[in-house]
């Protein structure tokens, strides 16, 4: 039996199977004159079985069980299905949200046939609060506060905060003086001389201005700041 | 000391409900013994027919009248947290409660519709607040529910709030 025309007509209808009606039914014309062009009285019933076979074959395509090229439009239709399980979800996630907005009601209705003894923060968030946030040190500002209450207390009020600070070009001017009347001084000796902590104070934020300004040169050892002036300018 | 004397007096004028830390720090006594006497006072107060009680859970303690007398108190209440809270705002609080924190968008999102003024409201009775901002362009609000909301509901944390799926066990056993 020469099957090779039937087995290119199957091959036609399996692999180059598309949704296009007119393509199927051209295939399987081509199949059926095929097979009428032959004399078959004598082998119909295995013919009959190939057809049974290509016929089962052709089925079970249809029914996507075998490869095929609508692979795009099943997923468009994935998709979609997926967006109207998503819209349903959402429709079932708000009602469950509206059904629970009223059993938090309910629950808090019931609590609050129990009430607390009033206090002041039951009421202390009634009010919308400002965006900005600004946090206080609490210590520092409880300093403050006390400096603050301390200088109002006296006669003078605030008056007397100017004469409190050192007076740094007076400093300068000083340091800048012993520095060139004795060379190579250190720091602590100059500290040996001062009245007042404050004055310390001042010498050295001077020394920081004059070493800033180029005026003096400063190097830190074990021994402590040496000091010079500085020649180079 | 008269622990019974001084916890009854503490709690009455305490601002807001007092952390079992403080009476064990302060009283030098164990959490058993705390709640040994919670329950003492409570006993005596229910024998002489008070109207309030210590509550208290595991973290903290307040005193609060009886349930029972509620209708008795309605002229002496203050009032309600829910007063004239429409659906929405109790959607959107049902919302901010179990998808906290939330942006404002993504409570629109659940709901279908525009939510500010839901958010604003419920902001305002202090029942959700902000906190923080997402780390997205724009920088969003955050809001989460507040210490009055689990005050509101009677749970020491959000975690205690009940699963989703019970509200719906329940009415379909109604």
């Amino acid at each position: 039996m020469e099957l090779s025309f039937l087995v290119d007509a199957l091959k036609s209808l399996l692999i180059n199977y598309t949704s296009n009606n007119s393509q199927i039914d051209e295939s399987l014309n081509d199949l059926f004159s095929s097979l009428e062009s032959k004399n078959l009285n004598n082998e119909i019933e295995n013919y009959a079985e190939f057809i049974l076979l290509a016929s089962s074959l052709f089925e079970l395509k249809a029914k996507r069980m075998l490869p095929q090229e609508e692979e795009i439009e099943w997923m468009d239709e994935v998709e979609v299905l997926k967006d109207k399980d998503l819209a349903f979800a959402r429709l079932l996630q708000f009602k469950a949200f509206s059904e629970i907005g009223i059993a938090l009601a309910s629950k808090i209705k019931y609590n609050e046939n129990e009430i607390k003894s009033f206090k002041y923060y039951q009421t202390k968030n009634l009010f919308p609060k400002p965006d900005i946030e600004y946090k206080i040190n609490k210590d520092k500002f409880n300093e403050v506060a006390i400096e603050v209450f301390d200088r109002f207390k006296t006669i003078e009020g605030f008056k007397h905060i100017d004469k409190d600070l050192p007076d740094l070009q007076k400093a300068i001017d000083d340091l800048l003086q012993i520095v060139d009347k004795r060379l190579n001084i250190s720091f602590e000796s100059i500290l040996n001389d001062v009245n007042s902590e404050k004055e310390a104070i001042a010498f050295f934020l001077a020394l920081l201005e004059a070493v800033r300004w180029g005026f003096v040169k400063a190097s830190q050892n074990d021994e402590g700041i040496k000091i010079e002036k500085n020649y180079e300018l | 000391m008269n622990y019974k004397k001084v916890i009854t007096a503490i709690l009455l004028v305490s601002d807001g409900s007092v952390n079992h830390k403080y009476f064990l720090e302060n009283f030098n006594i164990s959490n058993e013994d705390l709640i040994n006497i919670f329950d003492e006072i409570n006993n005596e107060l229910k024998e002489k027919d008070y109207g309030f009680y210590i509550k208290y859970d595991a973290k903290s303690s307040d005193l609060v009248t009886l349930s029972s007398i509620s209708t008795e108190l309605a002229e002496f209440k203050p009032p309600s947290v829910l007063r004239g809270l429409s659906t929405p705002a109790l959607e959107t609080l049902s919302i901010v409660a179990y998808e906290q924190p939330v942006t404002k968008l993504k409570v629109s999102e659940i709901r279908g519709v525009e939510s500010e003024s839901s958010l604003k409201t419920l902001e305002s009775r202090g029942l959700i607040e902000k906190s923080g901002y997402l780390d997205v362009p724009g920088n969003p609000h955050l809001y989460v529910t507040t210490n009055l909301f689990l005050e509101k509901m009677d749970i020491s944390s959000i975690n205690d709030l009940p699963v989703l799926g019970e509200y719906f066990s329940k009415i379909e056993e109604e």
